[in-house]
C-alpha cells in the first residue's frame, strides 16, 4: 500500500474527499481486497477514539483550583489595598517609617558586620541558625527580615512561619493601641484574605499532601503575613 | 471551530446563569461550571499529556478560566470556550516538554510494535490511553484533536501553526500505529 492511496483512504473515512476521488476509491475498494481491510481496521481505530470514554479525575481537583482561586484573589486585594494605603499615610508617618527603616537597617549592617557574615551588602548572606534568631533579627532589620524569614522556611517552612506569625502577632498585639483605627481595620482584613488563603491551603494539602504547588502557596501566603506583620509591629513600635 | 457537545442551547440556561455569577467573582457557581466540565477537560489533559501531568493541568485550566472570564463573551458555549482555553494551554504545555519528552519515548512505533506483539486485542478502554502514551508526540496531539475531540485539520493546523498537509500526514502515522495495535 503506497502512501498516496493511504493517504486517500484516510481522505475518505473523514469525508475529505472530492465527489470524483471519492467514486473512483470506491472501485478500488471493490476490487481490492486489502484496501477494504485497511479501511476496515482505520475505521476500527476512528470508531475506538471515538468512544473514549470521558471520566472525571480519580479525586477531587476542586479544593486545589479554589485554593489558587482564593490566592489569585488575596493578590489581587492586597494590590488594592496597598496602593490605597500608600495614598492614606500622613507625611508624618512615612517620615516616621523612613527613620525607622534607616535605623533598623542600620542596625542590621552592624549586626552582620559583627558576625562576619556579611560581605558587599548583600543580604542574602545573612542566615538566621534557627527560628529564635531569625525570628528576633526579623523584627529588628527593617527590610531584611523578610530574606531571613525565607532562608529559615526553606528548613522547615511551616514550623518557621508559625513561629515567626506568633511572635509578630504578639509583638502587634502589644502596639496595636498606637495605630489608628483605619489602619487597625485595614490589617485586620487583609490579615483575614490571607488567613483564608492559608486555610484554603492547608485544606487541600491534606488531600494532597505532595503537591509542590500547594506546599509553595502556603508558603508564599504565610511569607505574606510574615512581611504584613513585620510592618504593623514596626509601625505600632515607631509610634510608641 | 468543532461542534462541541456542550452547543445544547437548553443545557446551557443555568449554565450561562453560573458563567455570569462566576465573572461576577462567584466561586460557588465557578465550582458548578467545574463539576459539569472537569470529566471532558481531564479527558483532553490526560490523553494529550498522560496521566501524570492530568490532574495538574486540569486544575491550571480552570484558574486560567476564571482568569479569564471576563473575556468570556458568550458568543459560543461556555464548554466550548473552555476546551479552547484548555486546547491552548496543553499545546503549550507540550510545547515545554516537546525536547524533555523526546529524550524518553523514543520511536513510538517501534515501541508499539512490541508491545502489540505480546497483547491480546485491547477491548478496555483505557487501552486507548495505553496506546497514545507511546505515539510520537506530533501525532498524538493530532490524532486526539482530530480523532477523539472533533476538531478538523484546518483547525488543527490553525493552531498548531502548521499546514494541513502535516497535520493529515501525521494522523495518517498515528492511525497506522495504532491500527497495528488493534489488529494484533
Amino acid at each position: 500500500m503506497n502512501d498516496d492511496r493511504f493517504q486517500r483512504l484516510s481522505g475518505y473515512l473523514d469525508g475529505e474527499l472530492s465527489e470524483a476521488d471519492g467514486t473512483a476509491l470506491e472501485r478500488d475498494l471493490e476490487t481490492d481486497p486489502d484496501l477494504a481491510r485497511l479501511l476496515n481496521e482505520l475505521r476500527e481505530v476512528r470508531r475506538w477514539a471515538g468512544e473514549a470514554a470521558e471520566r472525571a479525575p480519580d479525586r477531587d481537583l476542586w479544593p486545589q483550583i479554589a485554593a489558587r482561586i482564593e490566592a489569585e484573589r488575596v493578590v489581587e486585594l492586597d494590590t488594592a489595598r496597598n496602593s490605597r494605603r500608600r495614598l492614606s499615610f500622613t507625611v508624618p508617618q512615612f517620615a516616621a517609617a523612613m527613620i525607622a527603616t534607616l535605623v533598623l537597617g542600620s542596625g542590621a549592617l552592624w549586626v552582620a558586620k559583627a558576625l562576619g557574615e556579611f560581605a558587599g551588602g548583600e543580604p542574602t548572606t545573612i542566615a538566621a541558625t534557627d527560628t529564635e534568631d531569625a525570628t528576633r533579627t526579623s523584627a529588628t532589620t527593617g527590610n531584611y527580615p523578610v530574606r531571613l524569614v525565607e532562608s529559615a522556611e526553606r528548613r522547615n517552612p511551616s514550623r518557621k512561619s508559625d513561629v515567626a506569625i506568633a511572635e509578630l502577632e504578639a509583638r502587634l498585639a502589644e502596639g496595636r493601641h498606637n495605630l489608628d483605627s483605619t489602619t487597625v481595620r485595614i490589617l485586620e482584613e487583609s490579615l483575614a484574605t490571607i488567613d483564608r488563603a492559608i486555610e484554603s491551603a492547608s485544606a487541600a494539602l491534606e488531600a494532597d499532601p505532595g503537591n509542590i504547588w500547594l506546599n509553595r502557596h502556603l508558603a508564599d501566603s504565610k511569607s505574606r503575613k510574615v512581611r504584613l506583620l513585620e510592618k504593623a509591629a514596626a509601625l505600632s513600635a515607631v509610634r510608641t | 471551530m468543532a461542534e462541541s457537545r456542550d452547543d445544547d442551547p437548553h443545557a446551557s440556561l443555568d449554565e450561562r446563569d453560573d458563567v455570569r455569577r462566576a465573572a461576577a467573582g462567584d466561586v460557588q457557581a465557578f465550582e458548578r461550571l467545574y463539576r459539569t466540565h472537569v470529566a471532558r477537560i481531564h479527558g483532553l489533559t490526560r490523553r494529550m499529556l498522560g496521566d501524570d501531568l492530568a490532574d495538574e493541568v486540569t486544575q491550571d485550566v480552570f484558574v486560567r478560566a476564571w482568569s479569564k472570564l471576563d473575556t468570556f463573551r458568550g458568543d459560543a458555549a461556555f464548554g466550548t470556550w473552555l476546551h479552547r482555553v484548555a486546547v491552548n494551554l496543553v499545546l503549550g504545555k507540550r510545547k515545554n516538554l516537546g525536547r524533555r519528552r523526546q529524550r524518553f519515548i523514543g520511536d513510538g512505533e517501534a515501541v508499539l510494535e512490541r508491545e502489540s506483539q505480546t497483547r491480546e486485542r485491547p477491548t478496555v478502554r483505557l487501552e486507548l490511553e495505553a496506546a497514545l502514551d507511546r505515539l510520537p508526540d506530533g501525532a498524538r496531539e493530532i490524532f486526539v484533536l482530530h480523532d477523539v475531540e472533533g476538531y478538523r485539520h484546518r483547525e488543527i493546523a490553525e493552531l498548531l501553526g502548521v499546514t494541513t498537509g502535516t497535520t493529515k500526514a501525521q494522523l495518517h502515522r498515528a492511525r497506522m500505529i495504532l491500527r497495528r495495535y488493534l489488529s494484533r
